[in-house]
């Protein structure tokens, strides 16, 4: 126990000398392993981003149930809402009164727009119920259903929409797990190129490690924990960059108000977890397997 | 000590590298191998440190079977064994005194033990006073001398060198075989592979002669070319 301590402390002191002593490989790496995160940070960006803003859109996207003139003043409603309640997967349901939604449409307009309303009956508008269900796949399903009880004018559910936010959403989990995955490989395969030429350069120092009677460990634990700084070092590179970029692109598009509002982007604050640990997990995986298949060969003595 | 029993090695591309060897050398004693460049001295010396197996035969060093062992015991037995090269393999990285710490730190001494034993041995090849210059700063005599301090510090019970003073000039040469001696006269076997005929005509020990794979000559006090 005792000795490992000693060996572990002496190859941290390894670690770090040959980061120091090897500096100019160790800032290619560095780059190396920083371009790589910062390109999953992107994929992550946009994943993260459109997973959030379709559900913005899916959650905007209620079924409106118009009742008729004659439910209304027959005494229907409360009998109707228990019927559509009586569905599977509502996820929320509210009755909203015509005329009252008619007088505030009236209150955000202007004069010249009230206008064009004057002398017109104030229950120009249907009453309604606006229901969001639980997954928006269900939508179509639920539009049919209440358009069969009595009482119900109309069924609006802005069908188009929903399904093609389904598929882009379905387009980007898959887009987004494959890219990531080929980044990690491609990452790894680049980086265990670039190590494996401070490795050649070192291949000497392996041999001479191998003749005076280093064991193979002895000799790959500095290598792996150089690895694994470098990746760590290219992490806290990489997730400083992406803050101070994403919060610039996020400040500029939350100025633009001419942006509908459920486009609305994601803020660092909320999601810097993700990159903290995605960054420093994968950096660290990353260096530590490129310096471990690299010096494979050399140690082979 | 060393021993090789009937030892023949052909390389993987064919070449016979020995043929048929066999000799002793006991402890403490002080040997040279001689022989032309191909005639198969560094084969010898692969084989002593398992760089290379033996076709054929077996070699006993220091009680071990070495054809015997297993891959992960290479770096434990190989810790027994002292080696200098030619080109003297030192670390670059690292300064006078940290490549011969190197050595202890892999067999898991302690700071106490290095921070004692390399000023101590630095001293007896005479290097004390550039523990902390790196090996580029060092001629080529001194630089031998670090590697020899860096094979003898863990006290082996065997010293192997691969022309050590191939690169040297006369004098300097002489100079490392004075340190070799002196070590060999604290009771290290020492094995010394060579072609500088001054040098093994002067010492006076024993030589061993190995043209085309085999051992043409083995004799006590002997010098370098056959006397008959």
């Amino acid at each position: 126990m005792q000795m490992w301590i000693r060996n572990f402390r002496r190859f941290i002191a390894e670690a770090f000398s040959g980061m120091i002593k090897n500096g100019l490989m160790t800032v290619a790496s560095v780059v190396v392993v920083t371009s790589c995160l910062i390109l999953l940070g992107i994929f992550l960006i946009v994943t993260l981003n459109v997973n959030s803003i379709s559900e913005n859109i899916a959650d905007a996207c209620e079924i409106k149930v118009y009742i008729t003139d004659e439910a209304k003043y027959g005494g229907k409603i409360q009998s109707i809402s228990n019927e559509i309640k009586s569905l599977d997967h509502l996820e929320a349901i509210t009755f909203e009164n015509g005329e009252k939604s008619f007088k505030e449409i009236k209150k955000g307009m202007n004069d010249e727009e009230l206008a064009l309303f004057e002398g017109l009956p104030d229950n120009l508008m249907n009453d309604s119920f606006n229901i969001t269900v639980d997954d928006i796949s269900n939508t179509r399903k639920i539009s049919e259903k209440i358009k069969q009880i009595d009482g119900v004018k109309s069924v609006e559910n802005s069908e188009k929409v929903v399904t093609f936010i389904n598929s882009v959403r379905k387009g980007v989990k898959h887009f987004s797990f494959w890219t990531i995955l080929a980044f990690m490989l491609i990452s790894i395969f680049i980086i265990s190129n670039t190590v494996k030429l401070t490795v050649h350069n070192r291949r000497k120092e392996i041999n001479i490690m191998k003749y005076v009677g280093a064991t193979d460990s002895y000799i790959r634990w500095p290598f792996i924990i150089e690895g694994i700084l470098v990746g760590l070092i290219s992490a806290i590179i990489a997730f400083v960059l992406t803050n101070s970029v994403y919060s610039a692109i996020y400040n500029a598009v939350s100025h633009d108000s001419s942006l509908i509002k459920f486009i609305e982007l994601l803020r660092f604050k909320d999601i810097w977890d993700v990159f903290a640990i995605s960054y420093a997990g994968l950096g660290a995986v990353i260096g530590a397997m490129g310096s471990a298949f690299s010096i494979r060969k050399y140690l082979k003595v | 000590m060393i021993q090789f029993e009937n030892v023949s090695k052909t390389y993987d591309n064919g070449f016979p590298a020995l043929n048929d060897i066999s000799f002793t050398i006991e402890k403490g004693e002080f040997v040279f191998l001689v022989g032309s460049s191909a005639a198969g001295k560094s084969t010898i010396i692969k084989l002593i440190m398992k760089e290379e197996d033996a076709t054929e035969g077996s070699i006993m060093i220091n009680g071990i079977d070495v054809c015997d062992l297993r891959r992960r015991e290479i770096p434990y037995f190989r810790r027994t064994i002292g080696v200098v090269f030619q080109d003297y393999r030192l670390l670059p990285n690292k300064t006078v005194q940290e490549n011969v710490a190197y050595a202890m730190e892999i067999v898991g001494a302690s700071g106490k033990e290095i921070r004692k034993n390399v000023p101590n041995v630095l001293s007896m090849v005479g290097l004390a006073h550039k523990a902390k210059m790196y090996p580029k700063q060092l001629s080529g005599g001194e630089q031998q001398r670090v590697a020899i301090a860096r094979a003898i510090v863990n006290n082996p019970v065997v010293l192997i060198a691969d022309e050590p003073t191939g690169n040297l000039d006369p004098e300097t040469a002489m100079e490392i075989m004075d340190i070799l001696e002196d070590i060999n006269r604290r009771g290290t076997t020492i094995v010394m592979a060579t072609h500088a005929e001054n040098i093994v005509n002067k010492m006076q020990k024993r030589v061993i002669v190995v043209e085309k794979g085999s051992i043409t000559r083995d004799e006590e006090k002997g010098g370098y070319a056959n006397v008959d």
